[in-house]
């Protein structure tokens, strides 16, 4: 149990520096999806069921369909 | 004139404001020592204060119900600011949306959504889950709708004004369980004694299932509008 | 161990087996299309088997019921993805090989807009 703790830390802290690290804003997006699932992996681990459901529903559905729309805004628009 | 009624009548609510705050906290209990710490408290006798056997959720709705009422406010603050910013007065007018496949399939699997989204909201004190969750499942139908069948169906079905009433109604739903505990059992938010009933069945816990029920529909409702705001004039293309 | 447990190792094991296939695919598949191919065909049939497994490692009548509904989710919900990936990237030209003699999804794109 602690090896898989160990090995989702990692992941966590590599999805966290991909996404800052990638100029594009839609592979930051699907990484901040992927930080989310793995978010979640881990607080299941630590049983926390509530928390999980929460992190599941809103980080890796809700936030990336809105940060979707965000982009995809900012690309119609004429600012640049 | 106009200004001596204004004041008289501000003066009047912030009266009663301070007197019904001042009964609220003149029946606070006297300070007990909690030596054996908060959480030991919560897991040993939660179950028997409020019936409920999820017990994040007899915290959030019940110990801690002003807190939760705090975040809704925020969520509906951040609705209110993001369509005042975003609401540009236009038809919605949006993509023709996916393929027939992807349409056809969706039509089947919706119901089933919301039916997963109704059953995290009503067993909140029973299984994990509450308001909050299944309120954002609730929230992505609308969101599949907009992406799948285009913002146009989205409008047609459920419009911005009955999200809306939604919103409302589930605020509307939260504050009428506080006051009917003020008129009840003498504290705002206190849980009904009269609802309870057996541990473990859908209908007890007191005043609990409702307060998700309305912060359900509240949530819900609230990240819809968002979504809806964000995405009227973006997708035009279709895929 | 009763012949059941068995059963739900056994069905748990092959869904196992066919993630790691899955990955696999997508690491050494040349393009999108393949890659598409791997995650959608593989990753199905791994997640209905763990599914099917976990129903049967838990035989309780709702438990079991609600897991294979979890399983039928995925047995709509994944190609369903892949197609819409898949076409997407064919309608914006992705990665499409540089000489071809059929094309045969060409004559369906603008039939159910």
């Amino acid at each position: 149990m602690a090896v898989l703790e160990i090995i989702l830390v990692i992941f966590l802290v590599f999805s966290a520096l991909m996404a800052v690290y990638f100029d594009e804003e839609l592979i930051s997006i699907i990484f901040l999806s992927i930080f989310s699932l793995v978010l979640t992996a881990l607080y299941l681990l630590h049983k926390a069921a509530d928390v999980a459901l929460a992190e599941a529903v809103i980080g890796a559905g809700l936030n990336t369909a809105i940060f979707m729309s965000a982009i995809s805004q900012i690309r119609h628009g004429d600012s640049d | 004139m106009n200004k001596l009624m204004k004041k008289i009548m501000i003066s009047v609510v912030l009266t009663g404001v301070a007197f019904a705050l001042y009964q609220n906290f003149s029946l606070m209990p006297e300070y007990q020592g909690l030596n054996e710490g908060l959480s030991n408290y919560i897991i040993k006798s939660g179950l028997n204060d409020t019936g409920s056997l999820n017990l994040i959720t007899a915290v959030l709705y019940d110990y801690r119900a002003f807190d939760s009422l705090g975040e809704s406010t925020v969520i509906f603050g951040a609705v209110s600011g993001i369509v005042l910013i975003l609401s540009r007065k236009m038809l919605p007018v949006s993509s023709k949306g996916l393929s027939f496949i992807v349409k056809r399939a969706l039509g089947i699997m919706t119901p089933f959504i919301a039916l997963f989204g109704f059953y995290v909201i009503t067993h909140g004190h029973l299984t994990p889950g509450g308001g909050f969750q299944g309120g954002v499942i609730l929230a992505a139908i609308s969101i599949i709708f907009s992406i799948v069948y285009g913002s146009a169906f989205d409008y047609r079905r459920y419009s911005p004004q009955t999200k809306t009433l939604f919103e409302t109604g589930g605020a509307l739903t939260f504050l009428g369980l506080g006051l009917a505990g003020i008129l009840m059992e003498g504290a705002f938010l206190q849980n009904l004694g009269f609802l309870t009933a057996e541990t473990g069945t859908l209908i007890s816990a007191g005043s609990i299932p409702y307060i998700n029920i309305g912060v359900g529909f509240k949530v819900g409702a609230g990240l819809a509008i968002i979504f809806y705001s964000m995405i009227q004039k973006t997708f035009e293309e279709d895929f | 161990m009763t012949l059941r447990l068995i059963i739900s190792y056994f069905l748990m094991i092959t869904g196992s087996a066919f993630a790691i296939v899955t990955v696999l695919g997508l690491l050494r598949f040349p393009d999108v299309y393949t890659r598409i191919h791997a995650g959608a065909v593989v990753l199905t049939i791994s997640a209905v088997l763990v599914t099917m497994g976990t129903a049967i490692y838990v035989w309780d009548l709702f438990l079991s019921a609600k897991i294979v509904l979890i399983g039928i989710f995925f047995l709509f919900s994944n190609p369903m993805a892949t197609h819409a990936i898949a076409r997407a990237s064919y309608k914006r030209q992705i990665a499409l090989p540089e000489e071809y003699e059929i094309d045969a999804y060409s004559d369906y794109l603008g039939r159910d807009a």
